[in-house]
């Protein structure tokens, strides 16, 4: 295929296609233009990329069908995603000073019945062991948090626990729902999550920059919960909140739900 | 009562920290496009293939590496999408790629011009008749103009496995479109 001054075909073709070193690529050039059968070849590969791009790249000026532009602006995003792209800016968070931000994971927003799909907001770095990301999009409880929801009670001295269960309930779909408060070192967040499924579906999530003193779980149930976590629960709830029977009932069913009695 | 009060507290948060993305997205559907045209062989398969991508790289965005190359990872998806469309109904897509996409394709005024000229059906069916590894590999560096590195990338395969299907690829295509005859042997 090559004599000893003959690039091989390999370094052809990478020449062709501009792959090489600039060194190279001039050594190469050197090489073609002494010899007819190179720069047949050549040619021959240049016209072929010619009739490729005549063919193919029309399309590249044409306008994008509608169907495909609502596709990508109307397309959810990964809450994941969004979740990690909070991480970079985080710092931008945080100096927006202690607001209480929600956010509610589409997939969480239809199961909740509200008329708006956000995707999950920002999150400090420390929630995101709280969580993971389901493959309809929905947010799950994992590690302490999912521990604390199963486990704890309202009435446990919780103090120490990175996650801290408050109001148990039962929705309207007859699922058993709880809030949670988490503390971070520079943030703390609060949020809803119900049983579904076997897993423990994130309804909703408010974080600020306000770390709250460590709450009793009756004032986690009131006052420290953020009023928009607290909206939330009215609009899910059936009935009243579980008392501590309830709530151990629930327990002991492992969160199944079902219609109250 | 409580419904607008959560409503409107959901109001005030919807930022739009996503619209940079998208923005990237967009800029990349043009190549993704004319991507997809050199797989599928005609506009509406090459739009619903990009319209998948799309969808499919937004919902999964978390898959990206930020930091890496948003244009490999989506049209990674594309092709892995292709590949499994193909598996799903393989005997469609051989007629729809046999046929040149010369008929249902009226989309596109420019790509329906190009497809009414010999050399786009000619170029079309030259390419359509390669396996479908070589395709890609044409369709990324040949048409594209991705670096052999970055559509190895895309391709998921070694850099000496995209450049022998490329070469492979080449002389099959070279030689249906300018007949055997005027081959040159190096």
């Amino acid at each position: 295929m090559s004599g000893d001054n003959q690039p091989s075909r390999e370094i052809l073709d990478a020449f062709i296609d501009g792959q090489l070193s600039q060194d190279e690529m001039t050594r190469v050039a050197a090489l073609v233009a002494k010899n007819h059968d190179l720069q047949a070849y050549v040619e021959r590969q240049h016209a072929l990329r010619t009739h490729l791009e005549a063919a193919f790249s029309p399309i590249l000026a044409e306008a994008l069908p509608d169907s495909l532009q609502q596709t990508l602006l109307q397309t959810r995003i990964s809450p994941l995603w969004q979740f990690l792209a909070a991480l970079k800016s985080g710092q931008r968070w945080l100096a927006q000073g202690p607001l209480w931000r929600l956010a509610i994971p589409a997939a969480a927003a239809v199961a909740l019945g509200l008329a708006v799909g956000i995707a999950i907001d920002r999150a400090p770095v420390s929630e995101l062991p709280f969580f993971r990301n389901a493959t309809n999009g929905a947010m799950i409880a994992q590690g302490a948090l999912e521990h604390a929801l199963n486990e704890q009670l309202a009435s446990d001295d919780n103090r120490a626990s990175p996650a801290r269960v408050g109001v148990s309930f039962r929705n309207k779909n007859g699922e058993d729902c709880r809030t949670f408060a988490l503390s971070g070192t520079r943030t703390s967040t609060s949020g809803v999550a119900c049983r579904t499924g076997g897993d423990w579906v994130v309804g909703a999530l408010a974080s600020s920059t306000e770390t709250p003193a460590v709450a009793s779980p009756y004032e986690m149930a009131g006052a420290a919960m953020p009023g928009v976590i607290r909206n939330l629960v009215n609009q899910m709830i059936a009935g009243a909140p579980f008392d501590s029977t309830a709530e151990r009932k629930a327990r002991a069913r492992h969160w199944q739900g079902g219609r109250r009695e | 009562m409580e419904e607008v009060s959560a409503a409107v507290v959901m109001d005030s948060v919807m930022e739009a920290p996503i619209e940079p993305i998208r923005g990237q997205i967009a800029g990349l559907l043009p190549r993704l496009r004319r991507f997809a045209l050199s797989l599928t062989g005609n506009v509406a398969d090459a739009d619903d293939l990009v319209q998948d991508t799309v969808e499919r790289a937004l919902r999964h965005l978390h898959q990206w590496e930020e930091g890496t190359r948003l244009d490999s990872w989506m049209f990674r998806i594309a092709q892995n999408r292709f590949i499994d469309s193909r598996r799903a109904s393989k005997r469609r897509s051989r007629v729809m790629i046999d046929t040149g996409g010369a008929s249902g394709d009226v989309a596109f005024d420019g790509v329906r011009a190009a497809e009414s000229h010999v050399t786009w059906k000619q170029t079309c069916a030259a390419l359509a008749s390669l396996p479908e590894e070589q395709r890609s590999a044409v369709a990324l560096v040949l048409i594209d103009g991705m670096s052999y590195r970055d559509a190895a990338q895309v391709l998921g395969v070694p850099m000496g496995t995209l450049t022998s299907r490329l070469a492979r690829g080449r002389d099959a295509l070279a030689a249906r479109i300018f007949g055997k005859d005027s081959e040159v042997r190096i």
